[in-house]
């Protein structure tokens, strides 16, 4: 695994894209923590830590760190040498996961040493240390997260920008998921609709990953089935069931407001280790399918 | 060493490898034949965990594929049809890390990857970056990738395509210096080649294992008669009159009577009976005082056999185990009559008819069939009762 790691992290620095996007994300970062922090006079590091989230900055550049991750493997037909090594499917995804975010962490690992720096000029005494280094790992926890993704993305195609499409695409989803929950109409049927849907489609991405209709008919038909059931016994609990649902599992949101008000939410570091973990091993997953296929 | 039991592959609803079974020994270089779309490449990746089977199990030393994958691929190097290569390593980076990655002791990465290079003969291009190598560079990187950790199985999926004839030359001699103390099973379309390095052959069309043996069990397997090239010291009528009276004759030709006084002739007759016909044949010329200058057996090359093997048929189930219990079977020389009872199979083989070459005055037609009737080996369907040689037997 380690070899992989390293065989990874060295082609992102070689390949130059991981060096390009850290010097982007640092410039970035750069110019946030000048505006804010020195022009503006605030004592918030956070606040120049949210911009990286708020301003689409890791949306648009772990994207182009994970593209590669697979799907450079599968183009180049070395994945045959990947799957021929003695060596663990999850350890090979895992190596390739964790080279992808030391090349997204990097830029942050660096910036981990801008509020030492502002805390030598913070002569009234109002920074607060754990509030900045909060930040940090709020956003660290949810580029994490965003890596598996990316990650995954590049697992089901061969080409890289498809791959990074498809990753934009998701996390501009995930961006917007509290816009479409407020959009949402709250009636109980649209609800109950939008959810045995949701299990329809559930079911045609069992059936894609697995071929295996069986298995996607019980992905569709106990959802939808509990579903309808449910709603007939008692239609009230869907209503505004479904914009619920995305406000509390709003992906960004959870880091911007731990963020900003310099709160360690123990639920956004559960949430976002859980979306990673579930992505690695989802990501693994269409990596043995590939050698059934 | 390798056993492949049931295997199965299906693409969709696409059978790519359908039900073989074989086991490889150890210490042997195995040709792993068929025509494009045959199989080969699925069956190789499946052998070396790369793919998955639908059904089926591989046991490598008698570690299973499925249950143990780690362990199992310890064993084995791969190279696949395309070298695994990246470009952007140099060979030294990239067997140092296909090291790494096989587990290869930290002391002694070095010395591996040193010696593997040495052996492929890449060292004097080491630290050059794999994208700027010659294709044939390329295929030894692969190649010694494969290497790399000492593995006891090494198989290769045409490790010498769109090789130049030196380079051919030069890994076909580094893949027989590898046979001997490993097992290499390779697959090539050069049929020579593995004629050339293989000491057995694997056979797949269709899907399905056609033969697995050495080539020269699965040519008797396939030939029910040998054909033997016959130089004598005597007239063409002498030739002809004193072949047709040797029992056991099939069929002959006069093929060349020359000012000399020489007679070339050739002589078919069943294989199992190659040393008893080559007496008889010899004694009927010496009790007419006439010289045997030579006598040769003509060898079927690995083309007849491949295309025997793989062409003409639709490779149903029926035709697959006659194939295989053939190729099994020629162990023991008693083993051959039972191949060559299969029905059909001659249909493809030429028989010569003497009354092309000799007219119809040579005299003495009789019909040798019914003397073979008791004779096993012989007893192959239907031409043995169309042939009516022009010299009858005694």
């Amino acid at each position: 695994m380690l070899a992989i790691y390293k065989k990874e992290l060295r082609s992102y620095l070689f390949g130059m894209m991981g060096c390009v996007i850290a010097v982007v994300m640092l410039a970035i970062a750069g110019f946030f923590i000048v505006n804010v922090n020195v022009n503006s006079a605030s004592a918030h590091f956070e606040y120049s830590t949210y911009f990286l989230v708020d301003y689409f900055v890791l949306v648009i550049t772990i994207p182009f760190i994970t593209m590669r991750s697979i799907a450079e493997e599968r183009r180049s037909k070395t994945e045959q040498l990947l799957f021929s090594l003695p060596v663990p499917m999850y350890k090979i995804v895992l190596a390739k996961y964790f080279a992808s975010l030391t090349v997204v962490a990097a830029p942050l690992a660096v910036c981990a040493v801008y509020p030492l720096i502002l805390k030598l000029f913070d002569t009234a005494g109002v920074m607060s240390l754990a509030a900045a280094y909060n930040a940090l790992l709020m956003v660290a926890l949810l580029a994490a997260a965003m890596t598996a993704i990316g990650v995954f993305a590049s697992s089901l195609v061969e080409n890289q920008i498809i791959a990074a499409l498809i990753t934009v695409a998701i996390f501009l989803l995930l961006y917007f998921m509290s816009s479409i929950a407020a959009a949402f109409p709250t009636s109980a049927t649209a609800s109950m609709v939008t959810l045995v849907a949701a299990s329809a489609v559930l079911g045609g991405i069992v059936l894609a990953a697995t071929k295996n209709s069986t298995a996607a008919c019980i992905a569709t038909g106990v959802p939808a089935a509990l579903c309808i059931a449910l709603f007939i016994y008692d239609r009230t609990l869907f209503a505004g069931l479904v914009p619920d649902i995305l406000y509390s599992i709003d992906f960004f949101a959870l880091c911007s407001s731990s963020t900003i008000y310099g709160v360690f939410d123990l639920r956004a570091v559960v949430y976002y280790v859980t979306v990673a973990a579930l992505f690695v091993f989802v990501t693994v997953q269409m990596m043995q399918r590939r050698r059934y296929n | 060493m390798i056993k492949v039991s049931h295997l199965t592959k299906k693409y969709g609803k696409t059978l790519a490898v359908d039900d073989i079974s074989f086991e490889v020994e150890g210490g042997s270089i195995y040709g792993f034949l068929g025509p494009n779309g045959a199989g080969k490449s699925t069956t190789m990746n499946i052998i070396t965990g790369c793919l998955a089977p639908t059904e089926g199990e591989i046991l490598i030393d008698d570690i299973s594929m499925l249950d143990d994958p780690v362990a199992a691929k310890r064993l084995i190097g791969y190279l696949p049809e395309t070298p695994p290569l990246y470009s952007d390593m140099t060979p030294w980076e990239y067997l140092r890390f296909v090291a790494e990655a096989k587990g290869v002791r930290r002391d002694r990465i070095a010395d591996e990857v040193a010696d593997v290079m040495a052996a492929t003969g890449v060292a004097d291009v080491k630290d050059r970056l794999i994208r700027n190598l010659s294709k044939g560079y390329r295929q030894r990187v692969g190649i010694a990738q494969a290497m790399v950790g000492d593995p006891d199985i090494i198989i290769l999926d045409e490790p010498t395509e769109g090789l130049d004839p030196q380079q051919r030359t030069e890994i076909r001699a580094l893949i027989n210096d590898l046979g001997r103390d490993r097992t290499v099973i390779l697959s090539s379309h050069v049929l020579s080649e593995v004629q050339e390095i293989c000491d057995k052959i694997i056979v797949i069309s269709h899907g399905k294992l056609v033969a697995n043996d050495t080539m020269e069990n699965i040519s008797r397997s396939l030939t029910s008669e040998t054909t033997m090239l016959l130089t004598v010291k005597a007239t063409p009528e002498e030739t002809a009159a004193v072949i047709g009276g040797v029992d056991g004759v099939s069929s002959f030709e006069i093929v060349d009577g020359a000012d000399d006084g020489t007679t070339s002739a050739k002589v078919k007759y069943a294989s199992s009976r190659d040393m008893e016909l080559r007496e008889a044949i010899s004694f009927a010329f010496s009790d007419i005082r006439r010289a045997v200058l030579s006598m040769s057996v003509e060898e079927e090359n690995l083309e007849d056999i491949f295309l025997k093997l793989t062409s003409t048929k639709d490779t149903d189930e029926n035709d697959a185990d006659d194939a295989n219990d053939a190729a099994d079977s020629n162990e023991s020389d008693e083993a051959d009559g039972d191949a060559e009872t299969d029905d059909g199979d001659e249909e493809e083989y030429v028989v010569y008819d003497p009354a092309d070459y000799l007219g119809d005055d040579a005299g003495g037609v009789e019909d040798k069939a019914a003397d073979d009737d008791d004779d096993d080996d012989n007893d192959d369907g239907g031409d043995g009762d169309d042939y009516k040689p022009l010299f009858g037997g005694k």
